[in-house]
């Protein structure tokens, strides 16, 4: 992975190169092709996907169907919100063009360096709130 | 060189929208292409101070017929 790209993902702002490698070495690179699946609504979650390349359908299964709730783009994250509450995927995650490359990160694995590393660890989880903060409200200016 | 994370929402269609980093902001009046469809920008306001060399837009968007300049889908946005 190139590192110059990932350092354009917001889950990598305000760390230094060092930091930021050490952060990349700990994730693999995943090539998806359009249709492909990256989460399962309700599935256990044990992944974080960070977007490098491509695009990403978030859709929310409801009574009516499956309802898209945005389109996710480079530099964004998918599975966030399960990395922080450890709880199902909360929607369906699925690659919408060829080719959707993202940077896949093992959840415990992540979180056990974030426990080892305490100030990497907070950039981190502040990258992540941030990244969650700015989802509510793009969701809350989408729905004016 | 900074980095906008930009919200782009389209009120005359369902969907929710779309989130992504960009190396440009997007300019009231120009076409961006979204999912390899073209659409008008008619405002952009900023989200929340930037930070770190990265700024947070919003912007509103409608779907039109007019094609970007440059090719190919999504060049504009994105990395």
């Amino acid at each position: 992975m190139d590192t110059a790209l990932a350092r354009q993902c917001i889950l990598f702002h305000g760390l230094s190169n060092q930091e930021a490698e050490q952060v990349l070495a700990l994730g693999a690179e995943k090539t998806y092709r359009q249709g492909d699946t990256l989460t399962v609504q309700g599935s256990p979650a044990d992944k974080v996907f960070t977007i490098v390349e491509g695009m990403v359908e978030i859709a929310l299964n409801t009574r009516e169907g499956e309802r898209t709730l945005l389109y996710l783009g480079p530099g964004q994250m998918v599975g966030e919100i399960s990395l922080i509450d450890g709880g199902p995927h909360s929607a369906n995650a699925r690659a919408v063009h060829n080719p959707t490359r993202v940077l896949v990160f093992d959840r415990s694995r992540l979180l056990d360096f974030c426990e080892s590393h305490p100030h990497i660890g907070y950039i981190l989880m502040r990258n992540i709130a941030a990244d969650l903060a700015f989802k509510i409200r793009h969701h809350n200016l989408s729905t004016i | 060189m900074p980095i906008y994370k930009v919200s782009y929402v389209d009120h005359t269609q369902p969907g929710g929208g779309t989130i992504t980093s960009q190396r440009t902001a997007p300019q009231v009046g120009e076409v961006v292409v979204l999912r390899s469809k073209p659409y008008r920008v008619i405002e952009v306001i900023e989200l929340i101070p930037p930070r770190g060399g990265v700024h947070f837009l919003h912007a509103t968007v409608e779907p039109t017929e007019e094609k970007t300049p440059p090719d190919p889908p999504d060049a504009r946005v994105g990395f």
